[in-house]
């Protein structure tokens, strides 16, 4: 019988459209071996650090971020016996509501599902160069810094 | 004895966010000394145009590739500063 990582599925996109959850549903990795899919959306929110945010932009460095995000998404695959890891994050310019990130993950059991998805967002906002710069109702705008990533080990 | 004058290397440096911001273009082609560190040339530009962040705020990327700030650079790499990211 073939072993997840044999088979293991790795997918990393940088969309400049919104991002359709549903696709990305029906694109799912098939596998009777599954027990366990974790899907996270991260959502454009209304209040950031005290400050009402009416939209964003995220700009990319894009042919590091899709390395690093690829990176990632296989440490996660080996440590957690994933058997895929699939990424999309969004540049350009976003309403509120709208999906920035979305990562699901396909594992044998529910527990490494969870904590191979955790891993993959909480590595993504620490180490994937992307920025965001909100708008504020005051008018004005400013890029968000909400992570120190200086001595960032390299994978 | 006269020097022998150093031939400058020339690199590109993309800019993002808010370094882009305060350049207020995303490239440049610069020309530098032999010899040059990414980190030498992020103190001169942060010199040059007033960048808020230290040298250990900010991580470097040579030719689409995290690296230190002691890489030595070559003719023709392209250089990238990292600030702070802020993702997901």
């Amino acid at each position: 019988m073939p072993t997840f990582r044999d088979e293991k599925i790795i997918f990393n996109a940088i969309c400049p459209q919104p991002i359709d959850p549903s696709e990305c549903r029906v694109s799912l990795p098939r596998s009777r071996e599954v027990g366990g899919y974790v899907c996270f959306e991260g959502l454009v929110r209304s209040f950031n650090n005290g400050k009402k945010v009416i939209r964003l932009d995220y700009e990319v460095y894009e042919p590091l971020a899709l390395k690093e995000m690829r990176r990632i998404c296989e440490r996660a695959t080996e440590e957690f016996e994933l058997f895929s890891a699939r990424c999309w994050h969004r540049s350009g310019s976003l309403n509120l509501g709208d999906t920035a990130v979305l990562i699901d993950v396909l594992a044998r059991h529910r527990a490494e599902a969870f904590k191979g998805c955790r891993f993959i967002i909480d590595a993504i906002k620490h180490r994937v160069p992307i920025w965001k710069k909100e708008y504020y109702d005051d008018g004005t705008a400013s890029w968000t810094q909400c992570h120190e990533h200086h001595d960032e080990p390299a994978f | 004895m006269n020097e022998m004058p150093k031939v400058p290397y020339r690199i590109q440096i993309r800019y993002f966010a808010l370094l882009k911001d305060l350049v207020g273009q995303g490239e440049e082609v610069l020309g530098i000394p032999a010899g040059s560190t990414a980190g030498d040339i992020y103190l001169l530009l942060a010199e040059k145009y007033a960048f808020p962040l230290a040298l250990t705020d900010i991580r470097i990327a040579v030719n689409d590739e995290f690296t230190s700030t002691s890489h030595p650079l070559q003719d023709g790499d392209s250089l990238v500063f990292i600030p702070p990211v802020a993702g997901g």
